[in-house]
């Protein structure tokens, strides 16, 4: 939507911070920290995704947090 | 319509994602999280006019254009948390301060007379959208109640009025 602003990231993102969309309304992925996604979000449907908004994997928590954290560096 | 009281009434939440920030969902509102019992100030989340003053030979006082407008420093201060308690209050003061975290991006919804869940189809909002850019204990020995000063980036035009859509 043309209207839609992007979450734009802060330059540089602290490691425990994650990608996260809704499956049900899927937009510009949000950004927040890992324990807020699980103590939050995870239980609302969202789930992890990369900066493209693609999901990933969320068993494999080394793997994931290396995708997710990637970093966004403008 | 009478005067009202915005502290006790109102409401801001933190929502990850919004698809269309002038007519945001009432699921992508019900999906944000309630900051209000962590929050303890309010700081910007408005813009300043910036006149520019034009001289015009045929008056003798400049007349004005509106120039760029400017977000004023944005930002909360929160209360913190000892982490021992756990009722609902407790819990909503650390879920305030988990969620505000430093690298945090989303938008920021702020309601003039609504809570959370009175938040449905119709009712208006503001939005904006931003980052966290810093989250900082405040340490001080003066009579406060510990805080924390979480500093917000606002990267878009504010959203003011727009109706939660169905």
């Amino acid at each position: 939507v043309a209207s839609t602003p992007t979450p734009e990231a802060p330059p540089e993102s602290p490691d425990d911070i994650v990608n996260i969309q809704h499956p049900d309304f899927p937009s510009a992925p949000g950004r927040v920290s890992r324990e807020a996604f699980e103590t939050n979000y995870a239980d609302k449907g969202f789930v992890l995704v990369d900066d493209n908004g693609d999901p990933i994997a969320t068993k494999k928590s080394t793997a994931t947090k290396s995708t997710a954290t990637g970093g966004n560096p403008a | 319509m009478s005067m009202a009281f915005w502290r006790g009434a109102g409401d801001v939440l933190y929502v990850p994602t919004i698809a269309n920030t002038a007519a945001p969902t009432a699921t992508e509102i019900a999906a944000g999280t309630s900051l209000s019992m962590g929050i303890t100030a309010v700081r910007g989340f408005t813009a300043t006019v910036n006149r520019i003053g034009v001289p015009i030979l045929g008056y003798d006082t400049d007349v004005q254009v509106n120039g760029p407008a400017s977000f004023v420093d944005s930002g909360f201060d929160l209360v913190e948390d000892d982490g021992v308690g756990s009722n609902t209050d407790d819990v909503a003061r650390r879920t305030a301060i988990t969620t505000l975290a430093k690298g945090t991006a989303g938008y920021f919804v702020f309601s003039r007379f609504k809570k959370k869940a009175a938040m449905i189809a119709a009712v208006k909002v503001d939005v904006f959208a931003g980052y966290i850019a810093a989250s900082n204990k405040q340490w001080t020995m003066d009579a406060n109640v510990a805080r924390r000063a979480v500093d917000v980036i606002l990267t878009a035009d504010p959203k003011q009025d727009v109706a939660i859509a169905a």
